[in-house]
């Protein structure tokens, strides 16, 4: 009985450190794993792809205000 | 007059034993916490269902020739069905949370306590007579505390076949009651100014970070923890198919029509188990009384751990999300998320709460791989 006990209690505390030092191996693969994919990925460009959303955020509110403007125009002239 | 008495004995009420009228019951039981109060209605529905059918007298639907002794011969005993439920798991997982905040690892770490302090706690309970569990017992026990059935069918088929029944149910009524069980224990153990803490918004993860992870997970499991490769690999499967993006059809198979064909097929084997020889013992209620410490101890440790990080750490920690370490997912994360709201009204910690939880899966297969490596 004492003898299991004490085999008991020798799993847990080897299996306790073996997920924390598993999962501590993985936590610095996953730190290598952002610094491959960051190296690479620029290419593909995340900058630019967002500068492009901008700039099509603006036309868009630059053609929205264009278009609010000729149809006030436009209603202002045919009244 | 012969003929009567023949017929009255191919009735079932000739051959009833008040056992197996018992253990209808327990399968009507598990039928009404699946319809009436939405209990893991998936699973818990085919397994009371098969608990039934199991203990319908002279029909032998679990021995050789009857349907459910070949649902459990093919699924469980191969250990094929939980294998594929973690597919299909590993397919709905969502890595992001967990690569925008790597350090949310250790959580899903810590909650793992519950399972190994469950094991010593069942070998202790050999003291009270009646009680006799063998190491590889103790392991298939404690392993509800990972809270994630397929984890636990797959250990409890591998080590301990006979106890099988009671330990898939108790891990999924478990999990049912996570609601009700953790909210307690993450009060009692965090103040109101720390379970409102708001922590910073997660940055974006890119498509190929997500691609290499489950190859990165993979790698690791099979240099180190070759006996976790069976659920870990299955479960990088899933994830890959789903990240990779160009095997959307095989990704949406692995996460509805398979993992629901196999649930059917899974809860009606776990429910042949419900017999009454294995199920009506004392043995039983140690189970069931082991796994809701497994699932506290768990919770504990992992809000104890997030306490910690969250004073060494520079970024602000919500000690809450701790709690999620133990698998159930999404139930955990969710439970996370209600309860950081009850302290502040505008804080929303659920994808805070993601990256432990899905931790926490990876962390269970892993102790599942350590447990069958030291006991198996």
């Amino acid at each position: 009985m004492e003898q299991q006990l004490s085999e008991a209690f020798t799993i847990m505390l080897t299996g306790m450190v073996t997920v924390f030092v598993f999962l501590t191996l993985l936590l610095f693969a996953m730190g290598l794993l952002r610094r491959v994919a960051a190296t690479n990925e620029p290419e593909q460009a995340p900058t630019p792809s967002r500068r492009k959303r901008t700039n099509e955020a603006a036309t868009d509110g630059q053609r929205l205000a264009a278009i609010t403007a000729a149809v006030h125009t436009y209603r202002r002239d045919h009244e | 007059m012969e003929r009567w008495i023949t017929l009255w004995q191919s009735t079932a009420l000739a051959a009833f034993t008040w056992q197996q009228a018992v253990m209808m019951g327990v399968g009507a039981l598990l039928l009404y916490l699946a319809i009436r109060k939405k209990f893991e209605p998936l699973l818990l529905l085919p397994i009371g269902f098969g608990a039934i059918l199991a203990n319908i007298p002279l029909a032998g639907f679990t021995e050789p020739g009857g349907i459910l002794y070949y649902i459990y011969v093919v699924g469980i005993d191969t250990g094929v069905f939980p294998l594929l439920i973690f597919m299909g798991v590993g397919a709905m997982t969502d890595f992001g949370p967990l690569l925008a905040n790597p350090r949310t690892l250790i959580l899903g770490a810590a909650a793992q306590f519950g399972i190994f302090a469950t094991l010593f706690g069942a070998i202790a309970l050999n003291v009270i007579p009646g009680f006799e569990f063998s190491m590889k017992d103790a392991a298939a026990i404690a392993i509800i505390g990972g809270a994630d059935g397929p984890t636990a069918i797959f250990l409890a088929s591998r080590l301990s076949p006979e106890l099988l029944g009671a330990i898939a149910v108790a891990a999924y009524s478990y999990m049912a009651l996570v609601p009700i069980i953790q909210p307690p224990i993450m009060k009692l153990l965090t103040t109101k100014e720390e379970r409102s803490v708001r922590m910073e918004q997660l940055r974006q993860v890119g498509r190929r970070e997500k691609i290499l992870f489950p190859l990165a997970v993979l790698f690791l499991t099979l240099l180190f923890l070759p006996t976790a490769t069976p659920l870990v690999g299955m479960f990088c499967l899933g994830n890959l198919m789903r990240e990779a993006g160009v095997v959307e059809r095989l990704s949406k198979t692995a996460q509805n029509e398979l993992i629901n064909i196999v649930t059917i097929f899974l809860g009606l084997a776990v429910g042949s188990k419900l017999s009454a020889s294995e199920f009506l013992t004392v043995e039983t209620l140690g189970i069931l009384a082991l796994g809701a410490v497994a699932f506290s101890i768990g919770t504990a440790s992992g809000v104890l751990m997030a306490k910690l990080m969250a004073r060494f750490s520079k970024t602000p920690i919500n000690p809450l999300i701790g709690a999620a370490g133990v698998s159930a997912v999404p139930m955990a994360a969710r439970v996370v998320n209600k309860v950081g709201l009850d302290a502040n009204q505008s804080n929303f910690l659920l994808m805070h709460a993601m990256g432990p939880n899905v931790a926490g899966v990876l962390g269970s297969a892993v102790a599942a791989g350590i447990l069958l490596a030291l006991v198996g």
